[in-house]
């Protein structure tokens, strides 16, 4: 069981590689479910809640567009399972319905809260999906999956950039504010 | 209780008052119709008519229950635990779901996404029974509610709105899916 650690080589310092489609999809699941559950603590209909559902219809507006616009795309070449594809895009619409009524609204509005929750359950459920079927499915059939992940990452980058005029003044006083 | 037990049980058999299911039994026994049809749905295989006629009677039955649950049960519910939380969150399912119904009336099998929007209304339709099978029924139970009265309320409607849409709608996919289940 000795093992001669004398001869190992020191380890190489190497780029980080650069996370595939599947990976960014994943950590946007996990930023989404992370703040739907900060929502689930929140008590009072204030600017943080404001704050906290603008920020959650951001993520998932650009989100289900990159899916729409890329990925989906990608795997319908790819995959056989067409129904798998089109209840996905079903999924999407009903969760596009809800994000535009919640951006006209504000906290303490009519059945505000109601619409975040239900929100959070149908994407909770959405991202179950993709994440037990449709990505192992995206996996194994043959989606460069790296080539993805860097139209995706672009497209994000350009869609959070150009968020809308009043969005990115906002996000210019924010960060020169926390600056 | 006794007593009403004791004075039914004198009454010549035929003549017995049939007992009149409460709300909640009434509402079951419409999930239940609900999630078959949508057991039924999942076995058709071909786009036709017997779908049509299955979707036809989803839809139907869709309309009637979140009707009648909006306008009797929750309020209901809504008034007699004092709590807007899951009334609400029943409220916003039910558009959701109002919204598919409504495209899925204006299409018809083998068109774009149509199996597609039954089966997300399924999914979206069991979690939705699930959560008033699991949270709101036993809350309602569980306060002063007069759920039989409530029962009578909403077969009354019922009746009421079927009369409604059977004279108001063509009347022939609901006759199909009819003989089709039977």
């Amino acid at each position: 069981m000795a093992t001669s650690t004398t001869t190992r080589k020191p380890p190489q310092r190497r780029k980080p590689a650069a996370p595939d489609a599947i990976a960014i999809l994943k950590d946007d699941h996990k930023k989404v479910d992370e703040m739907f559950k900060r929502f689930d603590k929140l008590k009072e209909d204030g600017d943080e809640k404001l704050a906290l559902v603008q920020k959650i219809c951001q993520e998932l507006t650009i989100h289900t567009k990159v899916e729409e616009e890329i990925f989906y795309p990608a795997l319908r070449d790819a995959i056989v399972d067409a129904d798998m594809m089109d209840e996905a895009d079903v999924e999407h619409a009903s969760a596009k319905a809800l994000i535009a009524e919640l951006t006209q609204m504000k906290p303490g509005g009519d059945h505000y809260d109601a619409k975040v929750t239900v929100l959070g359950e149908y994407i909770r459920h959405h991202v179950k999906e993709e994440q037990q079927e449709m990505f192992p499915k995206a996996r194994s059939a043959k989606v460069d999956l790296k080539a993805l992940g860097k139209a995706i990452a672009e497209r994000k980058q350009e869609l959070s950039g150009s968020g809308g005029t009043a969005g990115e003044g906002a996000r210019r006083a924010a960060a020169s504010a926390a600056a | 209780m006794a007593a009403r037990t004791e004075s039914a049980a004198r009454l010549p058999l035929r003549s017995a008052p049939s007992v009149a299911p409460d709300a909640i039994t009434l509402l079951k026994q419409d999930h239940q119709r609900i999630d078959a049809l949508f057991r039924h749905f999942e076995q058709l295989e071909r786009d036709g008519v017997e779908k049509a006629a299955v979707v036809q009677m989803i839809c139907t039955e869709l309309r009637l229950h979140t009707q009648v649950e909006e306008e009797i049960f929750y309020p209901a519910v809504r008034a007699a635990t004092g709590e807007a939380a899951l009334t609400d969150e029943a409220d916003v399912e039910h558009a959701l779901a109002r919204a598919l119904v409504e495209e899925l009336e204006s299409m018809k099998p083998g068109d774009d996404h149509y199996n597609a929007m039954v089966a997300v209304l399924a999914t979206y339709e069991r979690q939705h029974m699930e959560k008033e099978h699991q949270e709101m029924f036993p809350r309602a139970c569980a306060t002063r509610l007069d759920l039989e009265r409530l029962g009578a309320a909403i077969a009354v409607r019922k009746r009421e709105l079927l009369g409604q849409s059977e004279n108001a709608t063509e009347p022939a996919p609901r006759a199909i899916g009819a003989r089709l289940l039977s």
